[in-house]
């Protein structure tokens, strides 16, 4: 479980810090202040590779299919929003530690750029050469269990290439905007395979009392986690009868496949249904605790929060178990604040989002 | 049922809490009349809920551009007693407690002041937001006084404490000049449209010259 959290000229944080995080940690803040980045920030770092940074463009609406033109410009368009203020001569660092005390950090810059400055010039010169190495390569180095692993992105015959693999911190990643439904059908697969998805099942049947004979299915070659219901003549994929209950299943499968690991949420409450949310959320932190799973999610929602609060009071750990923080945008760079008594600020109707 | 409040930022750099809604009523309608801007008022909804809004002050969006907050409170029957709750109230949120009514406590760039009505230049007197009213429904319909006196006389002679009496009192007053609904609450009494009280009357001067200082003073 992180507990600790600092992140260096990443994106829009010039320098974070973030201490004492909890198992349920909650992020409000208004948009642009950095929430989605810092969840990024943590993925990033619990990945493998740096492929990691090209879904994550895409997830932010990045096209997939780029073609580089051979030119340092080019290339490096594709990572000149990783650094803070587009300050590519700045390294990011992104490091984390969790309870047990195990630190796990990432640092990406060029390596090489400063040869290029050496000579006092204070812009890169524009290469036209269009062979693949008319520039230093980004590197990814992450350092945990005291060992350092570097991957670099190169470029042959004007494809990305990565190199280097790391070992991987268990993260998940789960937002609005990513299509989860090949992931849901495959990790349940997994599950049902470990024969363990009967507590899922059990889950799912509580909020959603129509599903039944819920398994995976082939559908023209591609997997799909199909459901009957007494309206359905046939199963259906889930994601057909509601993306709410795709998004359950998804944090559920994504819980239940990650133990002792986090799950990173961005807009926690998008898909739910007001009537099944307090369920549904009670489920999640249930699942968390069975799975010792770690939540860091966003959110913009005010009856999110208002649902959470009895949910958090309710429990044995109380208010010690969550975290709240507010992401605020003063200038180029985001901060994140503590907030510490969102219960009390609910009851008094106060926006805290 | 009760429709749930909107939850709402701070939106202004100087905020008025009335402990009830009555004293929010009564200050904003005052700031309106004399034109006095600047203020977000609100009222913190009673005694009961008076440490949970506080507590949740920090985390509100906005608060960090507010600059001064003045809590607007009642004396009742013991100004010391409910001075020091409150000044207890504000400990508890770790905000600056000032050490009497009317003085300031300024920390980090925020100032808090507590005012306690019915309002005196000196600190605080005996009496709530109905003393304060009664005094100036009794400037000015001295007619009315004495029936109210003598209908109070004849009801019950039993032992009421002050507070009690100014707020039977002017329930009485309210409940004859307002024919319309003799029921109505001291949160709409206060407004201009009901014309009832004049908020221009000297009997609120002090107050409003001292919400008019309270901006230079943080």
């Amino acid at each position: 479980m992180i507990k600790t959290l600092e992140i260096k000229n990443f994106r829009c944080f010039k320098d974070l810090y973030l201490r004492d995080l909890k198992r349920f940690n909650i992020i409000v803040g208004e948009s642009g202040s950095g929430k989605t980045a810092l969840l990024e920030a943590i993925f990033l770092s619990s990945s493998a590779n740096p492929e990691i940074w090209m879904r994550i463009r895409q997830w932010r609406g990045s096209s997939s299919a780029f073609r580089l033109s051979g030119t340092r410009a080019s290339y490096e368009s594709l990572f000149r929003d990783i650094f803070y203020n587009f300050e590519k001569r700045r390294p990011v660092r992104i490091e984390f530690s969790d309870y047990s005390g195990k630190v796990r950090s990432l640092k990406i810059s060029y390596p090489g750029l400063d040869k290029y400055y050496a000579g006092g010039a204070s812009e890169l010169p524009e290469l036209s050469d269009e062979s693949s190495y008319t520039f230093e390569p980004i590197v990814f180095a992450w350092r945990s269990k005291g060992k350092e692993q570097k991957a670099r992105v190169d470029v042959k015959d004007g494809k990305i290439q990565f190199r280097g693999f790391n070992s991987i911190y268990p993260a998940w990643f789960s937002s609005p905007l990513i299509n989860e439904a090949q992931n849901v059908a495959q990790l349940f697969s997994e599950l049902s395979i470990r024969n363990k998805s009967t507590s899922l099942l059990a889950a799912i049947k509580n909020l959603y009392p129509d599903l039944q004979n819920i398994g995976v299915e082939s559908i023209a070659g591609d997997l799909s986690l199909c459901a009957s219901s007494p309206t359905l003549r046939e199963r259906i994929p889930i994601g057909t009868i509601s993306s709410g209950i795709t998004r359950f299943l998804t944090l559920m499968l994504s819980i239940a496949s990650n133990p002792g690991g986090v799950l990173l949420i961005d807009e926690f409450e998008v898909g739910f249904y007001y009537a099944t949310l307090p369920r549904a959320l009670d489920s999640i932190l249930s699942f968390c605790d069975e799975h010792n799973v770690q939540i860091i999610a966003s959110t913009h929602s005010f009856e999110f929060l208002q649902t959470l609060v009895p949910l958090m009071q309710k429990r044995k750990g109380g208010q010690d178990d969550f975290c709240f923080l507010r992401s605020q945008r003063q200038g180029a760079s985001c901060t994140m604040k503590l907030l510490e008594n969102v219960p009390a600020a609910i009851e008094s109707a106060f926006e805290v989002r | 049922m009760i429709t749930p409040k909107l939850p709402t930022p701070l939106t202004a750099d100087l905020l008025i809490v009335g402990e009830g809604s009555g004293d929010a009523s009564f200050i904003d309608y005052l700031c309106q009349v004399r034109h006095i801007q600047g203020f977000q008022i609100e009222d913190a909804r009673g005694e009961s809920k008076f440490p949970t809004y506080l507590n949740a002050l920090k985390d509100r969006s906005g608060y960090e551009r507010v600059k001064g907050i003045l809590i607007v409170g009642d004396s009742d029957d013991s100004p010391d007693a409910n001075f020091t709750k409150i000044r207890n109230y504000l400990k508890d949120a770790k905000l600056p407690q000032p050490n009497s009514p009317l003085t300031l406590a300024k920390r980090d760039g925020l100032t808090v002041c507590v005012m306690l009505l019915p309002y005196d230049n000196n600190g605080a007197i005996r009496g709530c937001l109905d003393t304060l009213l009664l005094r100036y429904i009794e400037t000015e319909k001295p007619e009315f006084k004495e029936c109210i006196n003598k209908f109070r006389a004849c009801i019950d002679g039993s032992e009421r404490s002050n507070n009690q009496e100014d707020k039977f009192k002017l329930r009485c007053f309210i409940a004859a000049l307002y024919a319309e609904d003799p029921n109505l609450a001291i949160t709409f009494a206060v407004s201009p449209s009901k014309n009832l009280i004049d908020l221009n009357h000297s009997t609120f001067n002090e107050i409003a010259a001292f919400l008019t200082g309270f901006p230079a003073l943080c």
